[in-house]
């Protein structure tokens, strides 16, 4: 059983990102914040202890709950199925949304959900609201574990892989600004085992 | 319109009496929270409980003054605004729950609302909002949706209690009304005492 041990130094991580995304977070009270992560007490105790309110889902789950293994391996999704995912995830109204820590998720979205998914945040995301993602290094394996982050403080993260595996999105830099070409900012933070997390303001 | 129904299991087993001199092991288990699902044996501790069992199905409206284990299905909505509500690891709710404390072992679609915590316990499911003061979700539970802590209100400060008037030694007493009479005295217009 995966049991978050902020103590110990297994597995945690400084985040320069995560350290901006704080500082977000920190400015203001009552946002509604986005977890794509399973929900977790850590991250529960860090955002609403902030005064924040978080709404939080196992993304990838959901995903794969709600897709079929034939749509998940396509090159196309019909655009009627992923409306009706909508209406299940990520259902809120416009600008709704004060911030999201969508974490290693988007990497191990089927390619066809990425911009659908990139779109969605967009929607719901009020102006000037901040969005944190990690990606793996350039030369990532083809499939890998994702991982189960946990916040421990303002500025270092507790990552843990989930016990099972799935394809990765080869991404560079190039690609990853393109998928955020609508939103005012995005700041890379290179880690010393050049993971990339990225803070990205809307 | 309190629902009630008692598990027959708890009446015929027979009460454990409370030991007199606890073996060390016992001692060992002292810290460590127990669990708050109520067990079949009749522990001189257990609260008691209202238990509607894993083979009933309600619909409808559930409220009380009594701790409730829902172990069956319920269709509605259980308010116990004073009381503990727990969810047993068969339990499913299509509702709103709403109580002091809610425990949640199994499915639950819709809202919660406790006024002293939540827990959403290994292996439980939910989908629905959080709304409490104290929110625990263990590892290895489902849950979808949002989470809202509810601000305590601090207690509110008492008004300051009116002081009582500090009341002089009887000789000071004659002593100042003596110098009163004297100031008196020399005001204008005053008589002189003789």
């Amino acid at each position: 059983m995966f049991t978050p041990n902020p103590s110990s130094p297994e597995g945690t991580r400084r985040s320069h990102a995560m350290e901006a995304y704080s500082a977000v977070l920190n400015s203001r009270t009552g946002l509604q914040i986005i977890d794509f992560d399973p929900a977790n007490q850590s991250n529960i105790d860090f955002v609403t202890g902030r005064g924040h309110r978080l709404y939080t889902e196992d993304f990838l789950l959901s995903v794969e709950s709600w897709f079929t293994p034939a749509e998940l391996e396509a090159r196309q999704i019909p655009a009627a199925r992923i409306d009706g995912f909508f209406r299940e995830s990520l259902n809120f109204p416009d600008h709704a949304a004060g911030g999201a820590m969508v974490w290693d998720c988007l990497q191990f979205l089927p390619a066809p959900l990425l911009q659908p998914v990139l779109d969605r945040l967009f929607r719901i995301l009020e102006p000037d609201a901040a969005l944190l993602a990690l990606f793996l290094p350039e030369r990532a394996p083809a499939a890998a574990s994702p991982s189960l982050c946990r916040i421990v403080d303002d500025r270092t993260l507790l990552l843990r892989p989930r016990p099972f595996r799935r394809n990765v999105l080869p991404l560079n830099n190039r690609t990853i600004e393109r998928l955020f070409q609508r939103f005012r900012s995005i700041r890379f933070f290179l880690t010393k085992d050049n993971f990339r997390d990225i803070l990205v303001r809307r | 319109m309190t629902m009630w129904n008692r598990n027959k299991k708890e009446e015929e087993l027979p009460a454990r009496p409370a030991p007199v001199n606890p073996a060390p092991a016992e001692h060992s288990r002292e810290g460590i929270p127990m669990t708050t699902y109520p067990t079949t044996r009749q522990e001189p501790t257990v609260r008691i409980t209202a238990v509607i069992g894993k083979n009933i199905m309600l619909t409808g409206n559930l409220g009380g003054k009594e701790d409730m284990l829902i172990d069956g299905r319920l269709e509605g909505q259980a308010e116990l605004p004073d009381n503990r509500l727990t969810i047993g690891a068969t339990g499913n709710i299509q509702g709103t729950l709403r109580a002091k404390e809610v425990i949640v072992y199994g499915n639950v679609q819709g809202n919660i609302e406790a006024a002293d915590r939540i827990e959403i316990k290994r292996g439980a499911k939910v989908i629905g909002d959080l709304r409490s003061s104290r929110i625990v979700m263990e590892d290895e539970s489902y849950f979808k949706g949002n989470v809202d802590t509810l601000k305590q209100e601090a207690p509110k400060p008492e008004p300051p209690k009116p002081q009582p008037r500090p009341q002089a030694a009887p000789a000071q007493q004659t002593a100042s009304a003596a110098a009163s009479e004297a100031q008196a005295s020399l005001l204008p217009g005053a008589e002189a005492k003789r």
